[in-house]
């Protein structure tokens, strides 16, 4: 009996190993391309163009893609450790750059010879190329995107009357921080006590309805902002200010103390501008204010904040055109309806560094810049960056490709032409008019150190001062201290 | 004897391999990197600014470890792991040995509370910590124990926003997941103790505290033993629910997440500090717990 | 006898000691109700959550839902391709626990046999073991499993083997030394080898303790998250676990997908529920064991 126990586990094992083997045999390398996608939204359509691109070209593809989330880097890491490393790979920027660079992974795109792949290397844009020292280039972009304040062409319909929003929308991308700074609290008044008033933007008067109708019915404040995630203020919203003095993630990321010195006028109207949005705050459950909840992940998490946009409580949302998606998913009509505004600061003339840059100019841009970029292995054999090289022109060059970047993973091409460019996302076209407009910054914030923004800055703000009711001079005095120390002190 | 002494080596040689390939070897190997400055795909040469060509050209000596006892994220998170294990081996402790007092006073349904206590115990701790992050954030903080709650009790708002309130909420959901477990080896322990001498101290007209300091007690200490290591070197090693809770922000991170996020901390990531941290947590583990086990059995010897 | 000191205590002429033991009762299992309802409410949350869509979640996590429905689930379980990740987590699980039973018991065994400088030395080391904590080794071990070519799932098993071998041999070592040596020297008379001797005579005369050993390996490498996730997380082979994890990532880089995280994660207990349900007695009687008799 008992032999006969022993002889079935001896059996069960043999069956369970060559169910491994089997396992195994498929994990083999059977690809001529291995392509590391670090943006894991797009997983499945990723996965699909690698077999159009089979089907046109015979290079089989193997594509390996997992969510931005925390441990990409983790994963990335091991696999260039293995004996298959891919030979295509994503970099998030000048801040993952170092590590690939000192590693020696990176392949710079002046030293190649290949003369498609050089075409298109030349091609990017040098104020979106991926460099450490402004000369090399190590990276095709994924794509671009922009960020700022999301509004619904319906509310501002609602609020201001249905014939003036193209030109209230106008005039609010122009109007400066004293305006937007009335027309918010303005909106408070009449959301809050019904009070009707007139304001002003770019000097021309806009008059609220007199009777609350449509989606304005639903508000109950003027900002969906996600208190919990510290990124949307630690990294984008402070990037408005850090461009007032760097124009670009190198120009911060060879800062020297001094330099990070200067930006205390800029941070000075971060704060203020932080301020002012954080007091008037919409909710799930009505208004809000800030406080501990304010920084609760279950009610003002990223989810959240989408719900509440979406469910028409709150007139502007901070957001970029990836949150599309998120929110066409909660509500489908409002996201074919929504608009760009910028992000604007009370920034003085003193405080603005950058040679050619006003404050009306800053405070009438939105950032637009690459949050990925597709860097060819410098360990692979020759023969597979060739095929990198032929892949990467691929995607960005035909027919195909192209429609894969702009329709299935909704991007907004780093080489479209705005001109002639329409997209299939409301935000994407947003964002593509404020291209053709020129009127866009960059995000240097990406060379600052690199958990300065969000683990040093944005943590600060979210532990100390979103669950703070009331700012005083001294608040706004200590936030500037904190960013500009924390700077030099990483550096 | 000659018959075993052949076969000594043949049979212990897979034990043997498995332990040098998967423990020893990473180990030896784990201790040397924290004394280079490795990146984790590749070793760092100070001098040239680029990945080594080798490996002594790499050598930082105890640069990992100066580095890491002057990291105040390291200090804290050392400091934290301490405070949140002399709570939870208490807490855990009392809520474990509670519990099998219960349940073994309990006639009917012991085995039906006994079950209930022990699941928690089999999920796993990241899946669980997703779900208590929504208790404390929304049935605690929202319903509960707001104003217009239940009752109002503000320490238990808010329990992931603040170090020490995140310290106990960690402790309460720990408390749930272990202390089945800790209840079982309890309960084993008491039906181990003969009842002669309960009977034997009634007939003496003991009080029940009585009793159960002098005879449940002492009769417990292997139990004790056993139950103070495992929640022990749990605690000290504790890091899923961390993670799933409050990710180790408010100043919440524990040392098994702190070694974790170092490499995240920092770019190029520094991954010859982070095994330095590495270990120096294994000397402090290993040195926690063998004081433990020393000073227990002693104890247990004595009486 | 265990009437008699209910008796002693009548006996002395206390009235009220009935009810004073009644009360005690109810009090027991009031307190007992209380901590059984605060041990399964989470569970329950789960529960009503997965049958619910996101912005009731969102709206109202509390609630019952609204309008019950199990597409939730069904789409979690093709979304965490539930059949092949679980046969994958059962497969790991039974091979290396099979390992760890087999290499280990036979290790504890002659360690014991042999009482030589040798054997304490080794007996030593793996105890010492115990305390490594995972992250002093992770990084180099990946990495040189990589190099063996074995960082897939069987690397993953021996992985697996080598990390429980120090607490099974610990373990084994209490119990062999228990094991009479006048069974097995009879058994050598009978002209039995070495391993006829084990598997009939030894291993046998262990099976409890061998119970311990499978039950405690068993729930830390099911419920396991790191080691697969470094070493098998970018095969299209995933654990349960290892499953979960992705399909939350996969599915937003920003926010919680919750309409599939509860579900998800409902349909990853159950099965170790079932089997908790099912093998009760013995898991509890392989802790008790482990913790008591070693």
């Amino acid at each position: 009996m008992r032999k006969r126990i022993v002889v079935l586990l001896i059996v069960l094992i043999t069956v369970s190993l060559s169910a491994f083997a089997g396992a195994q045999a498929e994990a083999d390398k059977g690809y001529d391309l291995y392509i590391y996608n670090s943006k894991g939204e797009n997983a499945a359509q990723f996965a699909e163009m690698a077999k159009a691109y089979e089907a046109e070209t015979g290079v089989r593809v193997r594509t390996f893609s997992i969510g931005s989330g925390q441990d990409h880097m983790e994963t990335l890491r091991a696999e260039m450790n293995s004996r298959n490393k891919p030979s295509i790979f994503s970099i998030q920027g000048v801040k993952e750059l170092i590590e690939w660079y000192q590693g020696g992974f990176v392949v710079d795109f002046n030293s190649i010879t290949d003369a498609s792949f050089k075409a298109l290397a030349n091609n990017i844009s040098p104020s979106l190329r991926l460099t450490n020292d402004g000369k090399t280039s190590f990276g095709v972009p994924y794509n671009v995107e922009g960020y700022g304040y999301i509004v619904d062409r319906q509310m501002i319909a609602d609020l201001f009357g249905g014939a003036s929003v193209d030109a209230f929308i106008a005039d609010a991308k122009i109007a400066t921080y004293a305006e937007w700074e009335a027309l918010v609290k303005a909106l408070d008044a009449y959301i809050k006590r019904n009070v009707q008033a007139t304001v002003k933007l770019n000097g021309k008067a806009y008059v609220l309805a007199t009777a609350k109708t449509g989606l304005a019915k639903n508000l109950n404040g003027v900002f969906a902002v996600m208190g919990a995630e510290k990124w949307t203020y630690g990294d984008h919203f402070i990037n408005v200010a850090v461009n007032a003095v760097f124009a670009n993630p190198n120009a911060a990321a060879n800062a020297t103390d001094a330099d990070v010195e200067q930006l205390r006028g800029a941070f000075l109207a971060y704060a203020k501008a932080l301020d002012l949005k954080t007091s008037y705050l919409a909710g799930l459950r009505g208004a809000a204010t800030r406080g501990q909840d304010f920084v609760s992940s279950a009610n003002f998490g990223y989810d959240q904040a989408v719900q509440i946009f979406a469910d028409n409580k709150a007139v502007f949302f901070k957001q970029g055109n990836w949150a599309y998606g998120n929110i066409a998913g909660v509500n489908a009509a409002q996201a074919e309806r929504l608009e760009f505004l910028p992000v604007k600061m009370p920034f003085e003339s003193a405080d603005i560094k950058v040679a050619g840059l006003t404050v009306a100019k800053l405070n009438s841009s939105i950032p637009v810049f690459v949050p990925n970029y597709y860097a060819i292995n410098n360990q692979v054999p020759a023969a597979e960056q060739k095929l990198a090289m032929d892949f990467l022109v691929w995607l960005n060059t035909s027919a195909t490709g192209k429609k894969y970047i702009v329709e299935e993973f909704n991007f907004i091409p780093y080489n479209a032409d705005p001109a002639t460019t329409t997209l299939p996302n409301s935000l994407g076209n947003s964002i593509l008019d404020y291209i053709k407009a020129g009127t866009i910054i960059a995000a240097p914030y990406h060379g600052a150190p690199a958990t300065w923004s969000g683990d040093v800055v944005g943590l600060r703000l979210m532990e100390r001062y979103l669950t703070k009711p009331n700012w005083t001079a001294q608040d706004y005095k200590d936030i500037v201290d904190y960013a500009v120390q924390n700077w030099q002190s990483l550096n | 004897m000659d018959f075993y002494k052949k076969w000594f080596w043949p049979l212990l040689l897979p034990s043997i391999l498995l332990f040098g390939f998967v423990i020893l070897f990473p180990f030896v190997v784990g201790v040397l990197n924290s004394f280079l400055a490795w990146r984790g795909t590749y070793y760092f040469d100070p001098e040239t600014g680029i990945r080594a060509t080798n490996l002594f050209a790499s050598f930082i000596g105890f640069d990992n470890y100066a580095n890491a006892f002057t990291d105040e994220r390291f200090i804290r998170a050392l400091v934290y792991t301490v405070q949140y294990t002399l709570v939870a081996v208490v807490v855990v402790n009392l809520v474990g040995l509670g519990l099998a007092l219960l349940v073994t006073r309990a006639r009917r349904g012991a085995g039906l509370f006994r079950t209930v206590f022990f699941l928690p115990n089999m999920l796993g701790g990241l899946a669980l910590g997703f779900i208590w992050q929504f208790i404390f954030q929304i049935v605690f903080t929202d319903i509960l124990f707001s104003p217009e709650g239940l009752m109002h009790i503000p320490f238990l708002r808010y329990m992931t926003q603040d170090s020490t309130k995140a310290l106990f909420a960690l402790v309460i959901l720990n408390a749930w997941q272990y202390s089945g477990y800790m209840m079982i080896i309890y309960i084993a322990g008491l039906n181990n103790i003969s009842r002669d001498y309960y009977e034997a101290a009634s007939i003496d007209g003991a009080t029940p505290l009585r009793t159960f300091r002098s005879i449940t007690v002492p009769m417990l200490m292997p139990s004790f033993t056993v139950v103070f290591f495992l929640t022990l070197s749990n605690s000290f090693k504790l890091l899923d629910q961390n993670i799933a809770l409050t990710d180790g922000e408010f100043n919440t991170r524990l040392l098994a997440m702190q070694i974790l996020r170092t490499v995240k901390d920092t770019a190029p990531p520094d991954y010859g500090k982070a095994q330095a941290q590495a270990v120096i947590f294994f000397i402090l583990v290993a040195s926690i717990t063998l004081t433990q086990v020393y000073v227990t059995k002693k104890r247990e010897l004595e009486l | 006898m265990a009437v008699k000191p209910r008796e002693s205590v009548a006996l002395r002429g206390d009235t009220n000691y009935f009810l004073k033991k009644r009360i005690g009762y109810v009090a027991t299992y009031v307190v007992l109700g209380i901590i059984a309802l605060y041990t399964v409410a989470p569970l329950w949350f789960l529960v009503t959550n997965s049958l619910k869509g996101q912005a009731e979640i969102i709206r109202d996590p509390l609630g019952v839902p609204r309008a019950a429905s199990f597409q939730y689930i069904i789409k979690a379980t093709q979304e965490i391709h539930f059949f092949r990740s679980l046969g994958i987590t059962f497969s790991i699980t039974f091979v290396s626990v099979g390992l760890i039973v087999i290499i280990s018991s036979i290790g504890a065994w002659m360690l014991v046999r042999n009482h030589t400088k040798w054997s304490q030395v080794i007996f030593m080391a793996f105890v010492a073991a115990m305390l490594i904590p995972f992250q002093a080794i992770m990084y180099p071990l990946i990495q040189f499993f990589d190099t063996l070519g074995l960082k897939n799932v069987t690397g993953l098993v021996f992985m697996y083997g080598g990390f429980g071998l120090s607490m099974s041999v610990f373990l084994y070592h209490g119990f062999v030394k228990g094991v009479p040596k006048g069974i097995e020297e009879a058994g050598i008379i009978d002209g039995c080898n070495i391993f006829q001797l084990f598997f009939t005579i030894v291993l046998p005369l262990l099976s409890s303790i061998t119970v311990t050993v499978i039950v405690l390996n068993s729930m830390w490498i099911w419920n396991d998250y790191l080691l697969p996730f470094l070493v098998i997380g970018n095969s299209t082979t995933k654990t349960l676990v290892l499953e979960l994890y992705f399909a939350r990532i996969l599915a937003g880089q920003f926010g919680n997908p919750w309409e599939l995280i509860f579900p998800a994660v409902l349909i990853t207990i159950i099965p170790i529920v079932i089997i908790f349900l099912f093998l009760q007695k013995y898991i509890v009687q392989g802790i008790t064991d482990g913790a008591i008799k070693s």
